[in-house]
């Protein structure tokens, strides 16, 4: 019953957590990979429900819910350029759970006879291991930022691809 | 920024730097020498701040600190200075360093609240000052494992994302497999 409830209300409980951990970042001095973060996680719940209010329903496509698989998509790309990028380890976390709801829909889409509750579970649980991992990241940064002051928020320049170095927000505010 | 008296251009022709620019190089604190270690390789006051966790405004003050007791000579010229300095450290043992500050320096991680040294602190030889200090903060203020970072930290990264993710699932897998079984028994 918990299980199904956490299911069915994944967007919403989503959308509220990410909704505190943006307006924790302020108050906790979280530098540019927490703002990223938190702002992600809000808009991939946000955006979840407005489809669904927009189209009424999940849009299948071999059983596998296509709304969710493009904003799954999009967000996969934003952390682990985020993750491969910031002077944190919980993006990876994130990006890793995040490689288990697309692992869900492509399974999903390869063999539609795969149990639905078995696909929405992998789909939509990692969403918690995100929250948590950005709770434990944002608590982690401000006590960091409390007993060092200021730190890198990316990785270090010369360690970057030729894409990266040079570019990107290099003097970091904490 | 306009050159100063400090006779650095005459210095250089003669290939060293000036006595009281070295006096100066002597005493400098470790985050001084961090910053103007920078400088003297040419990085802009962005890199530096990036390099060494710090504001830009901290860097400034740093380098206007060094630059104020060497006769405020041009960044560049004191960049070249430092160089020289450097260089007639690694070519003569025998050139003293002051003592580097306690790297404890719990009051202060943006600017540069460790007083100056003064001329009148013992001297005494110390060697490989100028790279130790900052390897001493990166290790301090390490935030992730070091095998993700360096050169091949992309490639690290992309595998741990994928060892988190099968691991993740495995103890999942894992999880209900030993949840069916008790199930069964009980």
């Amino acid at each position: 019953m918990l299980m199904s409830a956490l299911l069915e209300h994944r967007d919403a409980i989503g959308m509220i957590i990410a909704a505190l951990f943006l307006l924790c970042c302020h108050p906790l001095k979280a530098a540019a990979p927490e703002w990223i973060l938190s702002g992600l996680l809000f808009c991939m719940a946000a955006s979840n429900t407005l489809f669904e209010v927009e189209i009424g329903g999940p849009l299948l496509w071999r059983e596998a819910d296509m709304g969710h698989l493009a904003v799954d998509s999009l967000a996969m790309c934003s952390l682990v350029v985020v993750a491969l990028y910031a002077n944190r380890e919980y993006p990876l976390w994130m990006a890793g759970a995040q490689l288990i709801t697309l692992t869900a829909h492509l399974f999903r889409v390869g063999m539609p006879d795969i149990s639905a509750f078995a696909y929405a579970a992998m789909a939509m649980f990692p969403s918690y291991v995100q929250l948590v991992a950005m709770a434990i990241g944002l608590t982690r940064h401000a006590m960091r930022r409390h007993h060092w002051g200021p730190y890198r928020s990316w990785r270090h320049p010369d360690d970057r691809g030729p894409f990266f170095r040079g570019a990107g927000p290099d003097a970091q505010r904490g | 920024m306009r050159a100063g008296g400090s006779g650095i251009e005459g210095d250089e022709r003669s290939g060293s730097c000036g006595q009281n620019h070295v006096e100066v190089f002597r005493f400098l604190t470790a985050k001084q020498r961090d910053a103007l270690r920078h400088v003297a390789e040419n990085r802009t006051t962005k890199e530096i701040a990036f390099i060494l966790g710090i504001s830009e405004s901290a860097v400034n003050q740093r380098i206007e600190n060094v630059r104020a007791r060497t006769g405020s000579p041009p960044r560049s010229e004191l960049a070249r200075s430092y160089r020289q300095y450097l260089q007639e450290v690694e070519q003569t043992p025998g050139v003293p360093f002051a003592p580097a500050p306690p790297a404890s320096d719990a009051t202060d991680h943006t600017g540069d609240a460790a007083p100056d040294a003064t001329p009148s602190l013992p001297v005494t030889p110390a060697s490989a000052p100028e790279v130790e200090s900052t390897a001493h903060e990166d290790t301090r203020h390490r935030v992730v494992a070091k095998s993700l970072e360096g050169p091949n930290a992309g490639l690290a990264r992309v595998a741990a994302i994928v060892v988190i993710a099968v691991g993740m699932l495995l103890i999942v897998m894992i999880g209900l497999g030993v949840a069916r079984v008790l199930t069964q028994i009980f």
